[in-house]
């Protein structure tokens, strides 16, 4: 059997509150820049009002046919394709197409002749449909009979792969897989695999938007999970909402983002001559065996380890973790008892940031966007600060400050951990390390 | 002198022009450049099929859907059927104002 081919990352896009592309992205990365703001008293449906989220990150006046015009490099008839496709299409679905198209055209491959046939779609995220099924209901309800009928369509999370597959001309494999909060990760370990196996020699791996429906908001604001408005800083105008790691943080605030990465071989970016702009070295995937929203340090370390034993890495070469940090008082402090589990307690240690706290926890898309965050900064040679990090609850670990610190970084992990105990890890790489 | 033939004289298509079938026309023709608003609405006549205007499947099914929800009618999906020109649809409509 030969080789497992290796897995380089040729193109890369991104779409949240604190950018549109990778440019105004890395800009926000290095300036620390936060997309969260209180989103005001939501309206009473009740005998008493309820309190909404603390702070959100939503996208900024998102527009398909805007963002696809930011494109220079993007072919006129690709574009009235997409439009044609997509302009109807439920938001994720829009901002899936904006960010496989941005990540398409780094890769250059609008421009090769690449059989279709060997590129396949890997869409990370479950039950992304929700508020355009609470809207459609809504819609419904006087008549049953004006449901439109793109609804059977547009309902599926797979139609995400569908459209995709048709903006694009994708022929080989295509599918969803879902992992809750570490979504992201999952998608990159298939699309990885997928290579792997020789089943493609492209694979673009989308993270999707989390567009959350008013119960599934509802739903995580009653669990404790979210940020609940009410609570004290987003009544402060002065305040900043408390990030990750900070003794203040009590809950996750929702962000809407997503973000792709084109994996390749490395055998198939070198025929096409296609810039490498990293590696995905390594990953691991570890069940706790239990159905909670209860993170364990054990199953955390347990993927950390995973990935960088499958990159043939020591914990000393990792120069930078991504967090997986939500800002939940329990997952961070598992976190860092799993850090220093893996990195140990002394000082020296690898850098760790949490991106969560600029873009907001984009949920399903979070660990795509987490690992363009983490190629751009190993490209840029920075790790991003950590705005509103004041007072770490765990001063065991190595955070960065309140200014982007000067990092080369060779190899880097990104955590990414979802409820019912789904623990994954995946180490990137400098395309020289 | 008589003009060349070249077949049959089309017989001008009046389906759709009384007050109640201009409503349902104009409000067809208003979703379909909704729906897919590169087409060209000048082949928007009555003899012509969605279809033949570039419209997919779901593209049809919305505009007919939203064609009913804004005249407040409602007809059963099964009087729909692929290949009917505009001027049908515009028949089939009316019937339920």
């Amino acid at each position: 059997m030969s080789p497992a081919p290796r897995i380089a990352v040729t193109g890369l896009g991104v779409l949240c509150s604190v950018g549109d592309g990778v440019t105004e992205f890395a800009e926000s990365l290095r300036a620390g820049r936060s997309g969260l703001s209180a989103p005001g008293p939501t309206p009473a449906s009740g005998p008493a009002p309820t309190p909404g989220p603390a702070f959100t990150a939503s996208l900024r006046d998102f527009a398909l046919d805007r963002s696809l015009d930011a494109l220079p490099q993007l072919p006129a008839a690709l574009r009235d394709l997409a439009l044609r496709t997509a302009r109807r299409s439920p938001l994720p679905v829009q901002a899936a197409v904006t960010v496989a198209l941005q990540a398409w055209g780094q890769a250059g491959l609008h421009e090769a002749a690449e059989a279709r046939e060997r590129t396949g779609v890997v869409v990370a995220g479950s039950n992304l449909t929700e508020r355009y099924t609470e809207n459609s209901r809504a819609r419904a309800a006087p008549n049953p009979a004006y449901l439109p009928a793109r609804y059977a369509l547009h309902h599926q999370d797979t139609d995400h792969v569908a459209t995709l597959s048709r903006v694009l001309g994708i022929t080989g494999e295509g599918f969803t897989v879902g992992g809750a909060s570490a979504s992201g990760n999952v998608g990159l370990v298939n699309g990885a695999r997928m290579l792997a196996v020789g089943a493609a020699d492209v694979c673009l791996v989308v993270g999707a938007l989390s567009d959350l429906s008013e119960l599934q908001t509802r739903g995580f604001l009653t669990l404790g999970a979210m940020a609940v408005a009410g609570a004290g800083d987003e009544d402060d105008p002065a305040e900043r909402p408390a990030a990750p790691f900070d003794i203040r943080h009590r809950g996750f605030h929702p962000g809407q983002g997503a973000a792709c990465l084109v994996l390749e071989t490395e055998d198939s970016a070198l025929r096409r001559g296609a810039a490498v702009l990293g590696r995905l070295a390594g990953h691991a995937i570890a069940l706790d065996g239990n159905h909670l929203a209860a993170p364990s340090a054990d199953g955390e370390a347990r993927a950390m380890r995973g990935a960088l034993a499958a990159a043939g890495l020591a914990p000393r070469e990792v120069a930078y973790v991504s967090a997986h940090g939500t800002g939940s008082p329990l997952g961070d402090a598992t976190e860092t008892a799993a850090l220093r589990d893996v990195f140990g307690a002394a000082g020296g240690g690898p850098w760790v940031n949490a991106t969560k706290g600029l873009t907001g926890h984009c949920l399903a898309a979070a660990g795509v966007v987490e690992a363009v965050a983490v190629m751009l900064q190993i490209q840029g040679g920075f790790v991003h600060p950590n705005p509103g990090l004041d007072k770490p609850a765990d001063s065991g670990c190595r955070f960065s400050g309140t200014a982007a610190a000067p990092a080369g970084i060779a190899f880097a992990l990104s955590n990414g951990f979802g409820f019912g105990g789904i623990n994954t890890s995946v180490a990137l790489a400098h395309p020289d390390a | 002198m008589t003009r060349p033939s070249f077949g049959p004289e089309r017989t001008p298509d009046t389906r759709g022009t009384d007050d109640a079938g201009e409503r349902v026309l104009a409000t067809l023709r208003q979703n379909t450049a909704e729906v897919v608003p590169e087409l060209d609405l000048a082949l928007f006549t009555p003899d012509r099929t969605l279809s033949e205007l570039g419209c997919n499947s779901i593209d049809r099914a919305d505009i007919v859907t939203m064609t009913m929800e804004a005249l407040g009618i409602v007809v059963p999906v099964h009087e729909f059927h692929q290949g009917l020109d505009i001027g049908t649809l515009v028949e089939i409509m009316r019937k339920q104002l």
